[in-house]
């Protein structure tokens, strides 16, 4: 051919490239452990001045305690376990339900027409409100709480998935069209794949959103899980458990949300 | 070029198609916001004849190319290809637009195959992207190659098919001008190698006069066909040949450009 143009842009990363990849990881992991750290350095200090009762503020050394206790007692696991299930069935039923529908109103303009004003009325209601009516209508054993977090997955999700499917690139449906692509075929070929990196954000909001409602599930009738035990170390005084609470939260919340956006990496491989 | 050399012998073949455009109009919108765009045109096209649009921006060439596609529809008159008459998407036509519009998710080879809309396997594949000059790039992805290579990756897919008529709407308009004198070689070389006819739509005068067996210059938008220009010169074309330059100076003198 010509010499025009020569060879890729891009290379394919090459045994060099994913070398300095692991020392940029290192380096992006360190930097982004600085703030904690120094959060942490920070506590240690303030407790340890004496200014503070152990119940205003533990050390990190009462919380590391208090969780090895828990956790020798086998309870802190099960908090855990049953935190944890919760959020991923609720997530599970929420997200799957947001993305139905969210595909529905994105990819139908005559079904956006009907369903959009309903659920942006339902939306706009705060949905910690639904409580009540939840516990009178499901019980106060599981159904509620999974309800109450499966509404909190859907809404981001259900959103950003007709957003995404809305926003796909006219012209690339026109390709598709072009070369003889139509309704379902033309879906899960092109519109899919062009709406799935937006899909994978809407799916990262609706997880964060179901460990927020997770705690609010949780606080409001029940004697098991990460919210119970926040509830119930305040009632006794416990701020050390307290303390362990927000931080397993935060630790989880950022791990389910790490191993998502590990899944969006291997699927998006061409993003 | 060692183009030629890496295309012959390539069985890629197709049944040229005539297109007639019968008395065409086509109207956007309705009432007091109605905008006609192209009025009345009446074409006819030979198989393997190549037909280049020539207009000014926004006269309704793309409107036109996409009728004889099918992704638009005539408000009256018919689009007749191989003497049957267009409605909705036209299978026998490959369309490559002024943007490469590879899908980012599959790698070039797997583009190309879109335009055989699943008719053609990875070995035709190849041998398109061999006739482009993308050997070794298959497997890339479309952000890794250069815009020059998308848009040949593109040209492909618009081969994969087997079209009878290939359908390109201002495919080099984006490119750097070297790039863009080699497809226009390129496109020379895989249109005589396939047979196919052509209909090209630029705004580049030089383009036309170096592609076109004839030139169809549009009006002004809704004002129709303004002239049909033949270039009877021999292939392969000298750019600055000088029997070429009163075509060149009467298409200029048309669009209110004298030398
Ligand atoms: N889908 C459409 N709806 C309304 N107007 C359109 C549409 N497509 C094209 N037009 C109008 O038709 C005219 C011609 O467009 P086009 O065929 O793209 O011109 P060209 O390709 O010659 O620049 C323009 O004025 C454009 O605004
Ligand atoms: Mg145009």
């Amino acid at each position: 051919m010509s010499n025009v143009d020569t060879g890729a842009r891009r290379t394919l990363n090459s045994s060099v490239g994913s070398l300095t990849s692991v020392t940029r990881t290192v380096t992006t992991v360190a930097l982004g452990l600085l703030v904690p750290v120094s959060i942490v350095a920070l506590w240690a200090y303030f407790a340890g001045t004496g200014e503070f009762s152990t119940s205003q503020l533990p050390s990190p050394g009462d919380v590391l305690w208090a969780a090895g206790d828990l956790a020798s007692r086998a309870v802190l696991w099960d908090h855990i376990a049953i935190s944890a299930q919760r959020v991923a069935t609720g997530f599970a039923i929420g997200a799957a339900i947001g993305i139905a529908v969210g595909s529905l109103v994105g990819l139908s303009k005559i079904a956006g027409v009907i369903i959009q004003p309903t659920i942006g009325a339902i939306r706009a209601v705060p949905s910690l409100a639904w409580v009540p009516l939840l516990l009178i209508w499901l019980g106060i054993y599981e159904a509620p709480k999974l309800t109450l977090i499966a509404i909190g997955a859907f809404f981001p999700v259900f959103t950003t998935v007709a957003a995404g499917f809305r926003a796909v690139d006219r012209n690339l449906v026109e390709v598709g069209r072009a070369y003889g692509l139509t309704g379902i075929r033309l879906v899960t070929q092109v519109l899919l794949p062009a709406a799935a990196p937006t899909i994978f954000s809407g799916i990262r909001l609706g997880l964060a959103q179901s460990w927020l409602f997770l705690v609010a599930a949780e606080l409001i009738a029940s004697s098991k899980g990460l919210g119970f035990l926040l509830l119930d170390s305040q009632n006794s005084a416990r701020t050390d458990i307290l303390f362990l609470v927000i931080i397993l939260l935060a630790v989880l919340g950022k791990l389910t949300d790490f191993l998502v956006g590990l899944l969006e990496k291997r699927v998006l491989r061409w993003v | 070029m060692a183009l030629t050399e890496s295309s012959r012998g390539i069985d890629i073949h197709v049944a040229p198609a005539p297109v007639a455009v019968r008395g065409v109009t086509k109207t956007f919108g309705t009432g007091t916001s109605a905008v006609s765009v192209l009025s009345d045109i009446s074409l006819d096209i030979a198989a393997g004849e190549i037909v280049v649009l020539l207009g000014p921006s926004g006269c309704g060439k793309s409107t036109l190319l996409r009728l004889i596609a099918g992704l638009e529809t005539a408000t009256t008159g018919a689009v007749l290809v191989d003497g049957a008459p267009v409605s909705g998407i036209n299978l026998r036509c490959g369309v490559v637009f002024q943007e490469p519009r590879l899908f980012p998710w599959k790698s070039i080879s797997d583009n190309v195959l879109v335009g055989s809309r699943g008719g053609a396997n990875r070995d035709a594949a190849a041998q398109l992207l061999d006739a482009v000059g993308l050997t070794g790039f298959e497997k890339h992805l479309p952000r890794q190659v250069s815009g020059g290579m998308a848009q040949r990756a593109a040209l492909a897919r618009g081969l994969a098919g087997s079209p009878g008529v290939l359908l390109l709407d201002e495919p080099f308009a984006a490119l750097d001008a070297l790039t863009r004198l080699t497809m226009q070689d390129l496109l020379l070389d895989v249109a005589a190698e396939t047979g196919s006819t052509v209909i090209l739509v630029t705004h580049d005068i030089d383009e036309a006069l170096h592609l076109a067996d004839r030139i169809v210059v549009l009006g002004e938008r809704g004002t129709g066909i303004a002239e049909v220009v033949n270039v009877d010169h021999p292939r392969p074309r000298d750019r600055s040949h000088p029997g070429l330059a009163p075509l060149r100076a009467e298409l200029l003198a048309r669009f209110g450009i004298h030398p």
